[in-house]
């Protein structure tokens, strides 16, 4: 579902829950936000969050990582983390997918889902069709 | 405060070491070791807290203290991958200014199984422009 975005989320002063939509500027950068509850022993691992295009399997087209380290404990503990995701090499488009991970594991990767058609990243600021379309006197 | 001239005896009583009983390997063990100060007078006092005789957590931390007065001193150390037995001391700065042992506590700590890496509630919470 399509969620109008408030003027602050246009400017980027708050961040938008999924499965809402973000508009960017090409060359703004993204900050992907994720929360994970852990408990067991003291892990190090990776966290990567990328905007691409969901099919058979997510072509990245843009991404970023970041090493989380987190501290032993018998109990779940909620943890948020995040990253900074440049659009620079983003085509302009619409539509483009989202989603994060946690790799280096024991086990599997870790994936969100996947959230689709939730970025949508302009080009540089243009005009088009400039003319005189008329004049008269007045 | 004036510094109180003592002598030879026990002045101090290590009334409590406040800590879990058990704790995980890489967890941070908070520790609070009580000392009462029993002498009709006010005392200055050091405390000292180790575990296992290895590693000292609380190191020397001193203060005045009251006639039948408590005061904590706190510390923390990370659980090794083995059970630990925390001491803590107290001191007395005695009328040479030499610091004497005065009494003492112990508490076990047992090593905590920890449950296989496990994760839950893994979601984006939000995205926006920076």
């Amino acid at each position: 579902m399509y969620q109008h975005q408030t003027l602050e989320q246009l400017l980027g002063e708050t961040g938008i829950a999924p499965p809402g939509k973000l508009t960017v500027m090409r060359g703004d950068r993204v900050r992907v936000t994720i929360g994970f509850n852990y408990r067991g022993t003291a892990l190090s691992f990776s966290f990567r969050a990328a905007i691409g295009n969901k099919g058979y399997i997510f072509d990245e087209i843009a991404y970023a990582t970041k090493a989380i380290s987190l501290p032993a404990s018998a109990d779940f503990l909620g943890y948020t983390s995040f990253v900074d995701i440049s659009t620079a090499a983003i085509t302009p488009q619409a539509n483009l997918d989202l989603y994060a991970k946690l790799t280096g594991l024991p086990g599997a990767d870790l994936l969100t889902p996947y959230y689709l058609d939730v970025i949508d990243v302009l080009g540089a600021p243009e005009f088009s069709g400039f003319a005189i379309t008329d004049y008269s006197k007045v | 405060m004036e510094k109180i001239i003592v002598g030879a005896g026990t002045y101090t009583d290590v009334v409590d070491i406040v800590a879990p009983s058990s704790a995980a390997a890489g967890e941070t063990v908070s520790v609070t070791i009580k000392i009462k100060n029993i002498h009709s007078a006010s005392v200055y006092v050091a405390a000292v807290g180790v575990y296992d005789s290895e590693v000292r957590f609380i190191d020397w931390l001193m203060a005045w203290i009251s006639p039948g007065a408590t005061k904590s001193f706190s510390g923390s150390f990370v659980m090794p991958n083995k059970n630990v037995t925390i001491h803590g001391y107290s001191y007395y700065q005695d009328i040479d200014g030499y610091w004497r042992y005065d009494d003492e506590m112990s508490k076990n700590v047992t090593l905590q199984a920890l449950p296989s890496p496990e994760f839950s509630g893994f979601a984006v919470n939000d995205y926006s422009t920076i």
